[in-house]
């Protein structure tokens, strides 16, 4: 097969840049504007969607042969809600604070379009190595992006960076960390990188 | 809850907590389906009529089966919502394609591309953390997706106009629908002082 | 319809691991989460109410309302009465503020900390901070001097330009706490 021919090294790498779930792909906006607030939370994300990613990764690769084709959405369906309330539950014990600041949007999770969408796409018709290789670099791309963005916000917003203070109270531009903020930032973002890594056609 | 606060509920829903510009819930269809005020209105009224199902089914679920305090399966909130969700998706679709069949090929595309979409299980789970009853639940889910409506509207309006605009190459697309995403939330900061 | 049983029996048996699956990880995580909960709450009550050391619930027979506050009766290792602990929300500018206050036995506020809010970060987060003006005007006064200075004339509390809603929201909290405490102050008049 084709797909066996690209090393792995491909498969990990590729979920940084040429295939990043935000800037390539377009999956996954919705957290990527409401959770990067602070660099923090970013980081949080990035760990809990990652973990998702790998659980889900695995599970499919694992039983591709013996999932049937017609219920295949469900099952993935189920498999990436379990994981997710596994993360969701976790982090509530473990890490509060976290919990707290992301909000709805760790159960969320399960309705992120990166993580049904490597499903689907490439985990259920992959060996179990790319699946997870592939979910740890599509994971940590999304986390790459999420934390440009977080540190971005978070500098210019509230002048600090993972809460240590940075910038005098008067250099704030309080409009990053408020909604409109998160739009304008990724748009620049998405912006700045067309440029530097896309070729002209 | 009084009939008034209901309805402050749903115009909070649309205005102050817009979905997709206060939120961030439904950006993908919102980058994906504004192009055309069409297809916006189009996505709208899938999306206004999932949305008030789910909340309609998620809300008993939630109440006397998730919440019953002798069972204590709170924790299978999110594995029992989406799943509520995916398959009343996908009954939608087979039930609207025999019955319906106009109003499938109007809004068929869009279903499919529902379940993905954060804002209908966003809603559900606002819907009990908010703590609303039955009927204001109901209010909220059609609030939320007349402002998801709302949005997509202004933006394909917008994005029909900037066709003939002269964009930086590098902003073509996304990057600059997300910057009139960014301006008009800033405009919809102005209706915060509603309330 | 062999197929359909196969598809069926396979769906439900996924459905079943994953939810021995979550019910365990339940099992484990749930009473960390619970105690996280009573240390925060437990935490915050000492915090407003220095010097108590345990907590008698005092809101009265019947299921507190949403409106209503609750309220604690705040003692010290001994025993004795050292004042009482209210918690309750008002509507600030994003939503319910909840706020939790100490109130000495002669009516006079002792701490206020606010629990949750979703007040504008940058501006109502000054409202609602324990070193912001705001809070540190309510300390010391009563109910009657529980309002906004700029609103009444007996008001003691600073609203911060810009961000009246947001002070009003803990003015009228800790105003219907202080209220709520009013009978149980008399009780023990000499």
């Amino acid at each position: 097969m084709a797909t066996e021919t690209k090393t792995l090294s491909h498969e990990f790498l590729k979920g940084f840049i040429s295939e990043n779930p935000i800037i390539a792909l377009m999956l996954g906006l919705c957290p990527t504007l409401a959770v990067t607030t602070a660099a923090e939370n970013a980081v949080g994300m990035c760990g809990a969607a990652t973990f998702v990613l790998l659980g889900s990764n695995l599970i499919v690769a694992l039983l591709k042969s013996v999932i049937p084709p017609k219920v295949r959405i469900p099952v993935f369906i189920v498999t990436i809600a379990t994981f997710v309330t596994i993360v969701d539950l976790v982090m509530n014990a473990f890490f509060p604070p976290i919990h707290k600041a992301l909000g709805i949007f760790i159960p969320l999770i399960v309705v992120n379009c990166v993580i049904l969408g490597r499903a689907e796409a490439f985990a259920s018709k992959s060996s179990v190595a790319n699946a997870v290789v592939d979910a740890l670099g599509m994971g940590l791309g999304f986390g790459l992006i999420l934390m440009v963005l977080a540190s971005i916000r978070e500098v210019l917003g509230a002048g600090s960076w993972f809460g240590i203070e940075l910038l005098p109270e008067n250099a704030k531009f309080l409009i990053m960390i408020l909604p409109p903020g998160a739009f304008l930032g990724l748009g620049l973002l998405m912006g700045i990188s067309n440029r530097l890594f896309r070729k002209e056609a | 809850m009084s009939l008034g606060d209901m309805l402050i509920v749903m115009i909070g829903a649309i205005f102050v907590n817009n979905f997709v510009l206060m939120r961030f819930l439904g950006i993908c269809p919102f980058i994906g389906v504004s192009k055309r005020i069409s297809d916006a209105l189009g996505m709208g009224g899938a999306v206004l009529f999932v949305m008030l199902m789910a909340s309609a089914a998620t809300w008993p679920i939630q109440h006397f089966v998730l919440d019953h305090p002798d069972l204590q399966i709170g924790y299978l909130q999110t594995v029992v919502f989406i799943l509520v969700i995916a398959s009343l998706v996908q009954f939608v679709e087979i039930v609207l394609q025999r019955f319906l069949p106009a109003l499938y090929d109007s809004l068929g595309i869009y279903l499919p591309l529902i379940t993905t979409n954060c804002a209908i299980m966003g809603v559900c789970l606002l819907n009990v953390q908010e703590d609303f009853g039955f009927l204001t639940t109901l209010f909220h889910a059609f609030g939320a997706a007349l402002g998801f409506t709302l949005a997509l509207v202004l933006m394909a309006g917008i994005r029909e106009r900037l066709d003939t605009a002269d964009v930086p190459k590098s902003l073509e697309g996304a990057p600059i629908a997300f910057i009139v995403a960014g301006l008009m939330g800033i405009a919809f900061l102005g209706f915060s002082g509603m309330m | 319809m062999g197929e359909i049983l196969k598809m069926t029996a396979f769906l439900v048996a996924v459905c079943v691991v994953s939810a021995l699956a979550l019910a365990l990880t339940d099992a484990k995580t749930a009473p960390l989460i619970e105690k996280h909960k009573k240390e925060k709450e437990e935490n915050a009550r000492k915090e407003v109410l220095p010097g108590a050391e345990r907590f008698e619930d005092i809101t009265g027979e019947s299921a507190p309302e949403k409106k209503k506050p609750s309220l604690l009766k705040g003692l010290d290792g001994s025993g004795k009465r050292i004042g009482y602990v209210g918690k309750t929300e008002a509507k600030g500018f994003g939503g319910a503020v909840e706020v939790m206050a100490g109130i000495d036995p002669a009516g006079k506020v002792t701490g206020v900390k606010v629990l949750n809010h979703k007040e504008t970060p940058g501006l109502g987060t000054n409202a609602v901070d324990p070193e912001g003006p705001v809070i540190q005007s309510m300390l010391e006064a009563g109910l009657e001097g529980m309002r906004l200075k700029k609103e009444h004339p007996q008001g003691k509390v600073d609203a911060i330009t810009g961000v009246t809603i947001t002070s009003g929201a803990v003015t009228e909290a800790v105003r219907k706490i202080l209220e709520a405490v009013q009978p149980h102050l008399e009780q023990t008049k000499p």
